[in-house]
């Protein structure tokens, strides 16, 4: 399931960069063109300095040429100026092009992600993914300028490489003769430092996701005095990290130093092939040693480059692997409208799993009328929460329909099939930020009333009022500086606010007391009066009150009817219910018929 | 030498030999740079000279010799340099794991887990790059300054007049300009910082997020994030491409060069001379663009530096005492106790007085928000008073060691974490000692058997990064028999069973009650099972205590008590009152 196993080809990567550069193009032509600018000018100025030492080296008395020297040398002298302002255009440039190139990039990379679907979160953790996102992401930042420059690299080649010809094609063979062994080294590393590279980053991802994991849950790693263990676990992938990074720093830096000795063994040939060539003075050959300095330069920086963006070409591929792995998607081909439901739902021999091995639910069929409740009863792990999962399509049926208002819950289009279910779910999750943040997510254009009255519903108004700055409380990451039982209530008042058609309650009071849950019970019962509802709950008043009642386990329904229908029945539920009273109640009688 | 320096050079000291073969190196590297030049001029004199074929072959052969030794030597510098960086920001990452580790709850409330992420792996991935390449080209730099002078003042003193003149000045605006970059970088890492917040904070919340369709909603707040961080990128590399010193530099050479051509033609300098001082002039501009990057490198690795110091010397550690709780006398008292999780906050727990007897069943009730959990914190010394005093075993709290304390007292939390790991590892994560045996004991307690035998992989089977493939009860009963394992001599559960379903819940219930009564236990429950077996009942009410009895007492006599049954139940008429 893990999605990091597609591969690119280093084709397709660049494909890719070229593609993202592209929405800047017009920068990257300009910054090519100054690069090359900048080059022409650093050769033209000791040129024509050149010039005026030729003045020199003829005579002895330069009084007379003084002129024209201070002439030269101020040309030269302004040559010298100028690369400073070329090179701060060239700089501004390389950032802004980088900076849209890889800003680009993550929020494409973000916004596919999210479209994942569930099984897919379930499987890679957290942190790997934000590894990818992120830091990845960042060994991209010197994209532009490595592409900018390997443009302008081959541009100054090629003139270079006709000025050499011109000269003398015998020692311009000489100079570049060792050249097409850079390009055999560099294609040969190149899958090699690559692999590291990914190697490098991954371990970095397990680095990151474990860090974040144990200091998230660092209450539970104090409360069980684990400090210590953690910090010997954590060690072991931590250095783990350091030898991938070792691996990599060996790739990497291999290239250079090659580079490095082929450059000077092309000093080597060019002297050997002079040495055969002495005819054409030594004028000639100091020129071509000279030109080979200047040739070599752009091959350096390219090779250096090129070995260096293996790196960054790795990061890319981990972020496209995670971005362009369509078999994680959530299917969005649905097209009927579904924000317009009434809320018959109907499963009709619904099979699911969650990997090949175990099945989940089996042979699940029932049928839910408009406005009707149903429960969902049964032992922990029998299927209860996995039913309601698969409705709001978090999964995906493996067998089977479900149907909503007789069309195929596939078939409609899935933000507005989701936007007319409220689904409270069992770990509630608060976002970071205010309150009315929270509570907007439902509704974007609530207004402040609407949210009272959803808080209302929910019975938190006491307690939000007493917060300071009510509405405008900053809730932690998490929501850990507000209770459980609180938390419960905000995610219940962001359906309540939604005012969806079918509304999914997944032991959704669980953390409240009875005094506090009553109180939401009797509000709550008027919201679900006219919406399709489903409950999962091991409380006795909200499992009495149902239209219907399934009690499933293993996976299977093995009840269902009302209530009455069930107890008399004198079958499962009503054993579990006996077992209730037997060990609930004691002493107490219920208030609710029986 | 600043803080942030001086950090780092702590770690450098403790690989002394990879840090002085590097710097050693680094100088022998850019002498060794000089080589090939002074080779070729010799190549080309042996051909005015017109030398003989042996003597060419000669030095060919020591070309070759040298450039091998050289490439080789290159290699061998950049990766005992790229060692040293990840050596160095590796035990940086260590470091920062132990410190967050020890500081207190309060100081972790107020962190985020993006936030962390951000500081472990991308700062340190900053400062991977400042310690190599950057630490050998920096000593390449200052080795060419020093060596760059020294010609220029041996060769021509006059000459070196405007650049002499001008360095104190270069190096004063290079010291500005650093400065200046440091906002940038820091802000730049602030940024950098709430784009891995906010991704981190998204994907625990993806149901949330997919069940209300936020997703486009929450692709804009992280595009607008994302924006912020790269336009603060912009802006860092903008302020960087404005390298003012290199104005000036510039400037003094431009006008170097033209006086040295005056010179030359008063006959005050000779033409060899000149052009030895034009090759230093190229020289000092390679010097000059390496500065510039030296600097913006440094600038943000002083900001990385930084963060990362927040957290490692964040002077929040817990504190704690050398009295080891054995566990005998586990008794458990609130002497007058109020707690507020920050000084911005209200009041969580007000005047708590409350006396615990060892081996007692204290069960707590009360509405969300009264306090309930944060009592529970203060006994497992998560949290420190703000007043009043936690006893435990009649000694205050703190004068404990917190692996005592910890060891011997369990809590079965209501916010169950379970980590992306086997089920075996996850009960035995108090106590990785364990034998097979006491955990298959615990797990039976718990009724985990009763689940993990139907699973293929049984105790080995991985759990996803929050256990979000089991269900809600399954993982309440991990969490029982992680806290049973330990063998507590007091025993917290917090809504341990609130997702259970009756029956399970009394299977388990059965099966603790010997657990229980062997040990003082708190259980924070709304379940009537539980109320009515407990010893005694606490009725919490924003914060303070407001009943205190038997359940058949409470219900007879406090009307907070009663309240919470009334809706439910038909209760005998109120006797006292509480």
């Amino acid at each position: 399931m893990e999605s990091s196993k597609i591969e690119f080809k280093e084709g397709e990567l660049w494909q890719n960069i070229y593609q993202l550069l592209k929405l800047d193009s017009k920068r990257l032509y300009i910054l090519i063109a100054i690069m090359v600018f900048n080059v022409a000018v650093s050769i033209v100025g000791p040129l024509s300095f050149k010039k005026a030492l030729d003045q020199i080296e003829v005579t002895t008395d330069l009084k007379p040429f003084e002129y024209e020297i201070i002439l030269y040398s101020s040309i030269y002298s302004f040559t010298i100026f100028i690369i400073f302002f070329i090179r701060l255009i060239q700089n501004i440039m390389i950032a802004k092009i980088n900076t849209n190139l890889f800003h680009q990039l993550r929020i494409q990379a973000y916004d596919k992600v999210m479209q994942n679907k569930i099984s897919f979160f379930d499987n890679v953790e957290s942190g790997k993914i934000v590894s990818r996102l992120v830091n990845d992401s960042n060994e991209l930042l010197d994209t532009g300028r490595r592409f900018a420059d390997f443009f302008s690299q081959i541009i100054i080649l090629i003139v270079l490489l006709g000025v050499m010809i011109s000269f003398n094609p015998i020692l311009t063979l000489g100079s570049i003769v060792i050249a097409p062994f850079t390009i055999i080294i560099l294609l040969t590393m190149r899958d090699y430092q690559r692999s590291r590279s990914k190697n490098w980053q991954k371990n970095i991802a397990v680095v990151n996701s474990r860090f974040g994991e144990i200091m998230k849950s660092i209450a539970i790693s104090k409360s069980f005095g684990r400090e210590e263990e953690n910090a010997n676990q954590f060690n072991i992938i931590n250095e783990q990290t350091y030898k991938a990074s070792k691996e990599r720093g060996r790739a990497i830096f291999i290239v250079g130093p090659i580079q490095d000795f082929l450059k000077h063994i092309s000093i080597l040939t060019l002297i050997i092939f002079s040495y055969y060539q002495l005819k054409v003075g030594i004028a000639m050959i100091y020129l071509f040693i000279l030109l080979q300095a200047y040739f070599w330069g752009p091959i350096s920086e390219i090779s250096r480059n090129y070995s260096q963006f293996q790196s960054s070409l790795a990061a890319l591929e981990r972020i496209l692997s995670i971005m362009s792995n369509e078999s994680n998607r959530e299917d969005h081909s649905g097209v009927v409208d579904g924000s317009n439901i009434e809320g018959n739902i109907r499963f009709n021999n619904v099979s699911f799993s969650y990997n090949e091995t175990t099945e989940v639910l089996s042979n699940i069929s029932f049928n839910l009328g408009v406005g009707e409740t149903l429960a969902l009863v049964g032992h922990t792990g029998a299927g209860k929460s996995t039913i309601v999962s698969l409705l709001i399509r978090f999964y995906d049926v493996n067998y089977g329909e479900i149907l909503i208002d007789n069309t195929n819950i596939n078939d409609f289009y899935l933000p507005s099939l989701r936007s007319s279910i409220g689904y409270v779910a069992q770990n509630t999750f608060i976002f970071k930020g205010t309150i009315r943040q929270n509570l907007k997510v439902a509704r974007l254009d609530a207004s402040d009333e609407e949210i009272w009255n959803a808080i209302d519903v929910v019975q938190a108004r006491e307690f939000i009022e007493n917060l300071p700055g009510n509405l405008n409380y900053e809730i932690q990451e998490e929501g850990t500086n507000i209770s459980q039982g609180q938390r419960q209530m905000i995610s219940l008042a962001r359906v309540i606010l939604a005012d969806p058609r079918i509304i999914i309650l997944d032991e959704f009071t669980s953390s409240l007391d009875l005094y506090t849950e009553a109180k939401i019970q009797n509000a709550i019962s008027v919201v679900l009066k006219n919406r399709t509802s489903i409950v999962i709950a091991h409380r006795l008043t909200t499992i009495i009150n149902a239209d219907k009642i399934l009690v499933l386990a293993n996976g299977r329904i093995i009840e269902e009817g009302t209530h009455h229908q069930l107890i008399t029945k004198n079958g499962i539920y009503s054993d579990i219910f006996n077992k209730y009273f037997e060990f609930q109640l004691k002493g107490l009688t219920p208030r609710v018929k029986i | 030498m600043s803080p942030e320096i001086r950090w780092i050079g702590s770690y450098l000291r403790k690989y002394k030999i990879m840090t002085i073969t590097t710097i050693i190196g680094s100088i022998i590297e850019i002498i060794l740079f000089s080589l090939p030049p002074l080779f070729v001029a010799k190549f080309v004199e042996l051909f005015i000279v017109n030398a003989t074929t042996e003597e060419f072959i000669l030095w060919v052969m020591l070309f070759l010799l040298t450039i091998t030794v050289q490439s080789i030597l290159f290699y061998f510098m950049a990766i005992v340099n790229e060692y040293l960086a990840h050596r160095v920001t590796t035990d940086m990452t260590a470091d920062l794991f132990t410190s967050l580790q020890n500081q207190t709850l309060q100081y972790h409330d107020n962190i985020r887990s993006g936030d962390i992420m951000a500081r472990a792996t991308g700062d340190t991935r900053i400062l991977n790059i400042g310690l190599s390449p950057a630490l050998r080209f920096l000593n390449q730099i200052v080795f060419a300054i020093i060596f760059t002078i020294g010609v220029l003042l041996y060769v021509n003193f006059k000459l070196s007049i405007i650049l002499l003149f001008i360095s104190p000045l270069y190096a004063y605006f290079i010291y500005t300009y650093a400065k200046k970059l440091g906002p940038y970088s820091d802000e730049l890492q602030t940024d950098f910082s709430k784009v891995s917040i906010h991704a981190a904070e998204s994907l625990s919340g993806i149901r949330e997020i997919k069940s209300f369709n936020w997703e486009s909603e929450d692709s804009k707040l992280f595009g607008k994030l994302s924006s912020n961080h790269s336009q603060s990128y912009m802006k860092f590399h903008i302020a960087s491409a404005y390298f003012y010193p290199g104005l000036v530099i510039h400037l003094a050479l431009a006008l170097t060069t033209i006086f040295g051509v005056v010179l030359l033609i008063n006959n005050e300098l000779t033409f060899p001379e000149l052009v030895i001082f034009l090759s230093m002039i190229s020289h000092i501009l390679w010097i000059s663009g390496g500065l510039q990057w030296m600097s913006s490198i440094l600038s943000r690795n002083k900001s990385s530096a930084r963060r990362l110091m927040d957290m490692i010397f964040a002077d929040n550690y817990e504190k704690q005492g050398v009295n080891i709780f054995d566990g005998k006398n586990a008794s458990i008292e609130f002497k007058d106790v109020y707690f507020r999780y920050s000084e911005t906050s209200n009041y969580v727990l007000t005047s708590i007085n409350l006396r615990i007897e060892s081996g007692e069943t204290v069960a707590i009730v009360g509405g969300p928000g009264s306090g309930k959990s944060t009592l529970n914190k203060l006994i497992l010394n998560l949290y420190k008073p703000t007043l009043g005093q936690v006893l435990i075993g009649g000694k205050e709290i703190q004068s404990y060691t917190n692996e005592s304390i910890r060891s011997q007292i369990s809590s079965i939390e209501q916010d169950i974490f379970l980590f992306s790991d086997t089920i075996l590892a996850n009960i035995s994560f108090g106590n990785p000692e364990a034998s097979f045996s006491e955990i298959l004991d615990s797990a039976k307690i718990a009724n985990v058997l009763e689940f993990v035998d139907k699973m293929a992989e049984k105790f080995e089977t991985r759990i996803g990064e929050r256990g979000v493939r089991l269900s809600g009860g399954q993982k309440q009963r991990i969490a029982i028999a992680r806290a049973l394992l330990l063998n507590p001599s007091i025993l917290i559960m917090d809504d341990a069973s609130s997702s259970l379903d009756a029956e399970t819940e009394y299977n388990i219930q059965k099966a603790i009650q010997n657990v229980i009564k062997t040990r003082t236990s708190i259980i924070i429950t709304h379940r009537l099972s539980i109320l009515a077996e407990a010893d005694r009942v606490i009725v919490l009410e924003k914060g303070q205590i407001v009943a205190n009895g038997t359940h058949d007492n409470l219900l007879r006599n406090s009307i907070y008590y009663r309240r919470l049954f009334e809706e439910h139940y038909h209760l005998q008429p109120l006797e006292g009152g509480i």
